[in-house]
């Protein structure tokens, strides 16, 4: 019998044509080349929330007890200045484009990380599928890498499949910024070699094969799939390969910067070049959270690991030839208050933040949108988050007015209704 | 006796004798001088066969009514008779009331509003969704009549209407294609909508004056059916209830819909016609109301030999009631092993030990099953796993606070079913809790978001309380139901003064009662007064706290929602599909698999006095629960009426307690000491106890429709494959494998058995036996590999993974 149930049958409708889905069929899948097909995305995701005024959008004309202790400098494009602890940004600035007049409602870390990783504000009853979970299940892996990774790791589930199949989720690549990095369960344990892991398998097929007669709902068929899909990213070079960061110059390493975020787009880079649609990189969850003592810690740390991991990024992809289709966007989920509390900090700001974005299209030297003398509200061209994922998915040759059934059964869009893709990132 | 045996013996579709006669709608009722009521008459014959026979009966109405068509019972006087129907010499009499005219007016709210909704208009995906289609956005299925009104006559600066030319008014113009319509033709041009319309505009577009009889009850018949072969029919009719005592016959005003029409379509008017096998529901609806009919699709006529299943409590009565109307035969009885395992599992949250396997194994005593479940009813461990599911469930440990609320909540859980508090008793507590979370545990009911609001409260509450989803109603009208903005904030209000302080100092959470506060309405900015759930206003006295008078009302044995919701949640504990599903989504669009069981399990539940315990004990002790998961012809494709056990992924805590019992290697959780059972770790969201339990889908609480992933990843899986916890479990030194291995009297057949009991609960086969010694040789190093190799395929394989 069939069943009832209104949301298990929409499932049905929207979601288990994937269910099935072998690696194989993937590839074929994908031998039909769309268009954006080739693009990829690399998102330095700045969790916590990156200071416009003291980065992207300095005002060294704002009131003195809001204003920046850093100063500006020249970039590479004539009139556009951006902090003095982003030097090596600034010289790259005819490279990519900087929104400063992004702006949203939710100055609450988890909400609005939901908001810019999905393009949907969330409830407290839905999870919406994270913009790499989508592309993951509307265009497949490229070959045995998976088509979503995370570095280190899914920083919660707002970085997550949401209502859609697990097999969305985030694949995670684990810190490459450590001694002897390896992705966790890839290798075999020590001790057992691959003709030992057969001998294991041909025991493991015996017994569910004897197993099967208890199984009505193709469970083990579905499990078996993964096992293939785990068993092929194990014993794939090329994926092995992939993660083998040591195999890049000690010089290119220390250009990236020995931080996660630096070798995480390292990484990402990495990944991209054998296949990885979309890669998420962050320093661990809220880590720009900066409440107190924020000049100190950003002049020191957060943007000179940001100049160096973002830089590096750009030149190493130009050099691999890989900008032109890849989307590097740099962006926190909200920015930080103009002013500045009684623990030298700024607080959570969602009114007007910034956004850097280049490659895959997107114009170089370009400043998009103002805001106003402190930094603090947008007075010019402002840009909405649906709008923002919308780019992405259209970038990518994904329809972003697709609708998805929810699980509430609602028909949501792939970007919140009436998004459009962004004009100005196209060249 | 064989299935193919039993196939061969399904009835050659002679038609049987008639035995009974029915009339729907039972009593007949309309207005005299009105359109009348049409009526069905349905025999069931000898085999328990029904099917409509209105056209073929013999129909009488007295004097004082005629019938039309035989089909349509109208009367011009009023007045009270009988409706007789005869037919295959069986008859049946259905009282007739032929009620005084009703004022024979237009009116927008019961005329004009339900067109659009039965020509497709106002639906989610239209004109009725949230954001309206194209600037024009009507009410839900006509849920907002005011809001249709505005739409039509004054938005759009009252484009829409035109007075003084009627006809040309877009809202006719639109539906009826004479002007471009992204939804094509509604209805024509002199059809009876159209005129309708027309008449309505002609008069001037007024609104209803005030005191309007507004449409209380829509009722379809007949109340359920079932459909033998594709391409049958049957005509359903609708039958409203005003507030003012009138009635209508709704039956080509309402807008029917197929749950999934691949099973059976409907067209306008009533008239559906199967399709295929499997079930689904009509849905009728118009003016915000909605009624379903359960609809059974089957192949062919009730087998004649089905066999006699042997019921062992009022579950099995109605389990295999149903699976009989749907031609499905039970599973065999599962065997003792896989009893064994499943029961076990289910209350121990472990299974069983090769001593306690061998014991009942080899027990001959008939009464053994129950014997053993009583026995396990009273294991500590049963109040372990209880606590998981009510922590899963309740969500706790979801915050910050994480282990200190959600240990302490955990063991609040525990405490109760240890003593076996009544979960109506355990519930009202929950709701009037108070207090600091790390300590009393009961206090983190309402800690389930980063701040306690009254909203979340409500969603909370409805949600896990009463199986009810008003959430959509937070920012719009309900889609499938009846719940307002008013209901979900009149709600809210509950719980306005339920608050979060930290108290004392950081990281004291607590939940304490505000001396004030109030719930705003977003519309009116005006505070709201609490409101039950379909139910009377209740406002709150000073002095007092409201949140009593709740707690009562939810827990009331004549609350309709509590009994079910808990009986539903609690059934797919053990049975792994609630009769409901989601289990938090009852509505009248969504009916029950078995609606006679789940009342029957409600019932139960509140003549026990709300006893888990006992429950649990009707549940294990039912056939249902023992049928063997392996499927036959007949049952295979179900898998919503339990005709065999559904095979299912375990939960991450027995799978790893399952694997330490086996090795006797402890797997180690975060901050616990070594040798703590997964179950009972508090559950956490922020830091999972270990990797295993994190990529085997223990929850992140957050959402409120919690309930375990058990779906399989590629990192599931690579852990499983390569992953420390299984190689730490196989390799590590002084396990009960080295025991075993040093044990010069154990053979390796046996120690091949002790596997294969320990974790699987059941002897190897021959094959297996010989799979599994063919690696073993002689040298020390060598063998322990080989039986290595061995447990890691027992703990990689589907049938160590899933319950079964």
């Amino acid at each position: 019998m069939q069943n009832f149930d209104r949301r298990a049958f929409i499932k049905v409708g929207s979601i288990a044509a994937f269910q099935w889905l072998t690696l194989g069929d993937a590839l074929k899948a994908q031998a039909e080349t769309k268009k954006g097909d080739d693009v990829s995305v690399i998102h330095l995701f700045l969790t916590g929330g990156m200071s416009q005024m003291d980065t992207f959008d300095p005002k060294p004309a704002s009131k003195p007890e809001f204003r920046s202790k850093f100063s500006p400098i020249a970039t590479s494009v004539a009139g556009v200045k951006v902090s003095e602890h982003l030097p090596r940004s600034a010289k790259l600035a005819h490279k990519y484009t900087i929104i400063r007049s992004m702006t949203h409602k939710t100055p609450v870390h988890v909400p609005a990380c939901g908001l810019i990783l999905s393009g949907h504000l969330p409830l407290s009853s839905i999870t919406h599928p994270a913009v790499g979970s989508v592309v993951a299940k509307e265009l497949g892996p490229r070959n045995e890498l998976p088509a979503f990774v995370s570095v280190p790791g899914s920083t919660g589930y707002w970085e997550s499949a949401g209502y859609l199949e697990p097999r969305f989720n985030p694949f995670d690549a684990g810190n490459p910024n450590v001694a002897k990095y390896q992705v966790r369960d890839l290798e075999l344990p020590l001790g057992v070699d691959w003709a030992r892991m057969d001998r294991r398998r041909s025991l493991l097929k015996l017994a569910d094969d004897k197993f099967r007669r208890y199984d009505s709902q193709n469970l083990i068929e579905n499990m078996n799939s993964y096992y293939q899909t785990a068993f092929g990213l194990m014993q794939s070079e090329r994926a092995k390969k992939a993660f083998l960061i040591g195999e890049e110059s000690e010089k290119l390493r220390d250009h990236y910067g020995r931080t996660s975020l630096g070798q995480g787009a390292l990484l990402a880079r990495r990944l991209v070049q054998a296949g990885v649609r979309y890669v998420t990189i962050t320093r661990g969850f809220n880590t720009w959270d900066h409440h107190a003592n924020i000049f100190p810690s950003l002049s020191e740390t957060f943007l000179p690991e940001l100049d160096m991991a973002f830089t590096a990024l750009l030149e190493d992809l130009e050099a691999h030839g890989m900008l032109q289709k890849t989307l590097v966007i740099v962006t926190g989920e909200f920015g930080r208050t103009p002013e500045i509390n009684n623990q030298a900090g700024r607080d959570h700001w969602a009114n007007a933040f910034s956004m850097v974005m280049a490659g895959a299209g997107v114009p170089g030297g370009q400043v998009w949108g103002e805001t106003d003398e402190n930094g603090a509200y947008v007075t010019k061209d402002p840009v909405e988050i649906p709008d923002f994922t919308a780019t992405i998915f259209d970038k990518l040759g994904i329809n972003y007015k697709k609708e998805y059934v929810n699980p509430l059964g609602r028909p949501t869009k792939l970007s919140a209704d009436g998004a459009k893709p962004l004009a100005f990132l196209y060249s | 006796m064989s299935i193919l045996f039993l196939l061969a013996l399904w009835a050659s579709g002679a038609e049987a004798r008639t035995v009974e006669l029915k009339i729907y709608p039972p009593e007949v009722r309309f207005h005299a001088g009105s359109a009348g009521q049409k009526i069905l008459v349905v025999a069931t014959d000898e085999e328990g066969v029904s099917r409509e026979v209105t056209a073929a009966a013999t129909l009488s109405a007295g004097a004082l009514a005629q019938v039309e068509g035989n089909r349509v019972v109208k009367g011009a006087l009023a007045g009270t008779g009988k409706l007789r129907a005869t037919f295959d010499g069986v008859s049946a009499e259905a009282p007739v009331e032929v009620l005084k005219p009703r004022a024979n007016e237009l009116s927008f709210i019961n005329d004009i509003v339900p067109i659009f909704t039965r020509a497709d208009c106002a639906n989610s995906n239209c004109h009725g969704s949230v954001r309206g289609q194209k600037g024009f956005k009507l009410s839900l299925f006509g849920s907002d009549p005011d809001v249709d009104y505005d739409a039509i006559t004054r938005k759009a600066d009252g484009k829409r209407i035109d007075k003084a030319n009627p006809a040309n008014s877009l809202v006719l113009r639109k539906p009826a294609f004479q002007e471009p319509h992204g939804g094509g033709q509604r209805f024509k041009v002199g059809s009876d909508d159209y005129n309708l319309i027309l008449d309505w505009l002609k008069r001037g577009a007024p609104y209803d004056a005030a005191g309007q009889a507004r449409l209380r009850t829509l009722t379809v018949y007949p109340p359920d059916w079932r459909m033998i072969g594709a391409g049958t029919q049957v005509q359903l009719i609708a039958v409203g209830e005003y507030n003012d005592g009138s009635v209508r016959d709704l039956t080509n005003a309402v807008a029917f819909s197929s749950n999934i029409g691949a099973i059976a379509s409907v067209k306008p008017g009533g008239l559906v016609t199967a399709e295929q096998a499997g079930e689904t529901a009509i849905m009728a609806r118009t003016l915000g109301r909605a009624a379903a009919v359960p609809l059974i699709v089957v192949k062919d006529r009730p087998m004649k030999n089905y066999p006699q299943v042997t019921e062992n409590n009022f579950i099995d009565k109605h389990v295999f009631a149903k699976l009989r109307r749907t031609n499905v035969i039970p599973s065999e009885l599962s065997t003792d092993e896989e009893f064994l395992r499943r029961v076990y599992m289910d209350t121990v949250g472990m299974a069983p030990t090769m001593e306690e396997a061998r014991a009942f194994l080899g027990a001959k005593d008939a009464g053994k099953r129950a014997k053993l479940i009583d026995q396990l009813l009273e294991r500590p461990e049963r109040a372990d796993i209880w606590s998981m599911r009510f922590s899963d469930m309740y969500r706790a440990g979801y915050n910050e606070a994480g282990q200190k609320g959600g240990g302490a909540y955990g063991r609040w859980f525990r405490d109760q079913v240890r003593k076996d508090v009544p979960y109506d008793v355990m519930v009202r507590n929950m709701l009037v809790s108070q207090g600091r979370h790390d300590f009393e545990g009961i206090s983190n009911f309402y800690f389930v978001s980063r701040e306690i609001t009254p909203e979340e409260s409500g969603v909370n509450v409805s949600q896990l309380l009463l199986g009810l989803q008003i959430e959509c109603a937070r920012c719009h009208n309900h889609p499938f139901e009846k719940w307002k903005q008013d209901d979900f904030y009149g709600f809210a209000a509950f719980f306005a003064r339920v608050s979060r302080k930290d108290m004392y100092l950081n990281n004291h959470n607590g939940t304490y009662l505000k001396e004030s506060g109030e719930v705003l309405h977003p519309k009116t900015n005006k505070p709201v007064t609490p409101k039950y759930l379909d139910g009377d206003f209740e406002p709150e006295t000073p002095g007092t706290d409201v949140r009593e008078k709740l707690a009562k009302w939810v827990t009331s044995p004549q609350n309709p929602y509590f009994a079910k919701a808990t009986v539903n949640r609690i059934w797919k504990f053990f049975m792994g599909r609630g009769i409901v599903e989601q289990v938090d989504d009852f509505r009248v669009t969504n009916p029950p698999s078995n609606a006679a069981l789940l009342d029957a399990l409600a019932q139960e539940f509140a003549a026990g006095g709300y006893s888990l315990k006992r429950l649990e004990r009707a549940i294990l002790n039912s056939r249902t629960y023992q049928l063997s998961s392996v499927p036959n012809e007949t049952n295979r494709a179900d898998q919503v009426n339990y005709s065999h056990f559904l095979v299912r992924r375990l939960m991450a805590e027995q799978l790893v307690d399952t694997m330490a019992q086996v090795t006797g290697v402890p797997v180690k959780m975060a901050t616990q000491p070594l040798g703590k059972r997964a179950m009972t770790v508090p559950v956490l969201n922020f830091g999972k106890p270990n990797y295993m339990m994190k990529v085997f889908g223990r929850n992140d609480l957050r959402e409120v429709i919690c309930e375990r992933d058990t779906k399989p990843s590629v990192a599931q899986v690579m852990h499983l494959v390569s992953g420390d916890t299984i190689q730490q479990q196989i390799t590590a030194k002084d396990g009960r494998l080295d025991a075993w291995l040093k044990d010069s009297r154990m053979t390796n057949r046996q120690i091949v058995e002790n596997i294969y009991l320990s974790a699987l609960t059941r002897m190897p086969g021959e094959d297996e036996m010989n799979a599994a010694l063919a690696g073993v040789s002689g040298d020390a190093a060598t063998r322990r590999q080989a039986f290595e190799d061995l447990l890691w395929m027992v703990f990689n394989s589907k049938e160590f993974l899933f319950h079964h």
